[in-house]
């Protein structure tokens, strides 16, 4: 863990600067308010060590819809991602700077414990991730830890509501006592997801989900958000403009830190406001 | 939006041959349509053989645009500007085959009348409105490779002036088919000459009309300037 996340700081730290600097907006365009926010970030500022990742960011994160953030590698989409329930503070020096709340409640303020907090911004991270247990523990850990269910037909219920829910019910009802280190790459994601959805979160953060899945392990997946974007808010990183305009209802284009452009997906693809998002979604990158 | 290149030269590339082609099918039909005009003015029935043939010219290049924008689709993709080039070059290809179509439809009209007695007829009013949307077309061609939004703007206000001077044309051919210096049949092709290089001027002004589409995104309204009342012309007598 720690030698990716190192990896991925020096991306951000090392990044040439390709693109003119000056280009970059000093106020984010479109709007970033939204009438009802599951999530708001006001001047997020990211700093790994002296180095800033992530240079005043302010947006709202809409409830119950689905919101892609794309951009170069090293753009800082990753990390402010990683802010929005405290991922980054296993990186020592890693500083944040602003508010971002949940529900209108910081959650960077000293009294909140961020296990609690994990469960109700959960995370699904790039590779599938199953715990080397059985598929239903896999399930089950979540609700268990956080004592969700009182009684083993509770848990039960928990564990077939959230595989249904994850779509991987049918394929796995009868082997959920086989380890989940041994379903398709494409399972393992969606058991990954219903393990985030296992203990009823209200934003499940996505990065980049699909990127080692075939296409039609993707296709599944794309499906998933789209139904689970009825009952979740859902923040997905992601590299690939054509899922992005799939799955989500806005877009936030980022770069070298800044939140250049946010508005409608379909805008943001049609018909961009700034050069800059012009540019990387037309495949212009300098 | 931007002069920077894409960074795969290979789209960059596809986008220029996509270009490329729409304004050779362009300058063709620009070609048949002056052609044509010229047939009116010296009598010269083999310049209308030679159009009728190269028409199939048109028909092909048309073809080989739409190829191109499903392979450029499939292929690359395209967002924003470039997807609204590659669906507008689509759509100014069939503008320009339909327009080719009415030079050919004119030439043969031309070429029947010439088989009687051409003269005294009212070429110098064909020719006039003919001139003016051969220009238009090739103002806007230029437009389209500039991207020049006011001019994609003048030409699309400039067709009214085409429909003032076909009203006119039409009015004074009925006028002399009442007054019998005029065979019905000779009277008739020259008005669907008319209406022909009308047409034509129409289809020049959707050609302007996707010039702005591609560099603004905005679907222009259908309110544009318009000055064609035949189809309203009753008999009041």
């Amino acid at each position: 863990m720690g030698s990716l996340m190192d990896t991925q700081i020096m991306n951000i730290v090392d990044q040439p600067q390709s693109l003119e600097i000056s280009n970059i907006p000093s106020e984010t365009v479109g709007d970033v308010h939204v009438d009802h926010p599951r999530m708001t970030a006001r001047n997020v500022n990211v700093f790994y060590g002296d180095k800033c990742a992530i240079d005043d960011v302010t947006l709202d994160i809409a409830e119950k819809q689905v919101i892609s953030f794309i951009g170069p590698s090293g753009c800082g989409k990753s990390t402010f991602l990683r802010c929005l329930n405290r991922m980054n503070d296993t990186i020592d020096t890693c500083r944040i700077e602003g508010t971002i709340a949940l529900d209108g409640q910081d959650i960077y303020a000293p009294h909140v414990d961020v296990v609690p907090l994990r469960a109700r911004v959960g995370m699904v991270f790039q590779k599938p991730n199953p715990f080397p247990k059985s598929i239903y523990d896999n399930v089950a850990y979540g609700p268990r830890i956080h004592g969700l269910a009182s009684r083993r037909a509770e848990l039960d219920d928990i564990v077939e509501n959230s595989l249904v829910r994850a779509g991987l019910w049918d394929e796995v009802k009868d082997r959920l006592g086989q380890p989940g280190t041994g379903l398709s790459g494409g399972q393992q994601q969606r058991l990954c997801i219903a393990r985030a959805i296992a203990v009823s979160p209200e934003v499940i953060l996505m990065d980049e989900p699909c990127s080692a899945l075939d296409p039609i392990a993707t296709a599944r997946i794309e499906e998933l958000i789209h139904e689970l974007s009825a009952e979740f808010t859902i923040v997905i990183v992601t590299h690939s403009m054509q899922q992005a305009a799939r799955v989500s209802q806005r877009t936030a284009y980022f770069h070298l830190g800044k939140l250049v452009e946010v508005g409608e997906t379909e805008q943001i693809f049609t018909k961009p406001q700034h050069e800059m998002t012009h540019n990387y979604i037309t495949g212009r990158f300098g | 939006m931007s002069q920077i290149a894409h960074t795969s030269s290979a789209f960059t590339q596809d986008l220029e041959d996509l270009n490329m082609v729409v304004v050779r099918l362009g300058r063709l039909a620009s070609r048949q349509l002056n052609a044509c005009l010229r047939a009116m003015s010296d009598f010269q029935a083999n310049r209308v053989d030679m159009l009728i043939e190269r028409d199939i010219e048109l028909d092909e290049l048309e073809i080989q645009v739409n190829e191109m924008v499903l392979s450029i689709i499939t292929m690359r993709a395209p967002r924003a500007d470039d997807l609204r080039r590659v669906l507008a070059s689509a759509k100014a290809a069939q503008s320009l085959e339909r327009i080719g179509d009415y030079a050919r439809n004119t030439a043969k009209r031309t070429k029947a009348i010439m088989a009687g007695d051409p003269d005294n007829l009212p070429w110098d009013q064909l020719i006039e409105i003919g001139t003016m949307v051969a220009s238009m077309i090739d103002d806007v061609l230029v437009a389209h490779e500039l991207g020049d939004l006011e001019a994609a703007q003048a030409i699309r206000n400039s067709d009214v002036h085409v429909d003032k001077l076909h009203t006119a044309f039409f009015e004074s051919v009925i006028a002399e088919m009442e007054a019998g210096n005029l065979a019905p049949l000779v009277g008739a092709h020259l008005l669907f000459i008319g209406k022909n290089l009308e047409r034509i001027g129409d289809f020049t002004t959707s050609l302007a009309e996707q010039v702005l589409f591609i560099e603004t995104g905005e679907t222009i309204e259908p309110n544009r300037p318009k000055a064609d009342r035949t189809s309203w012309m009753i008999d009041e007598a």
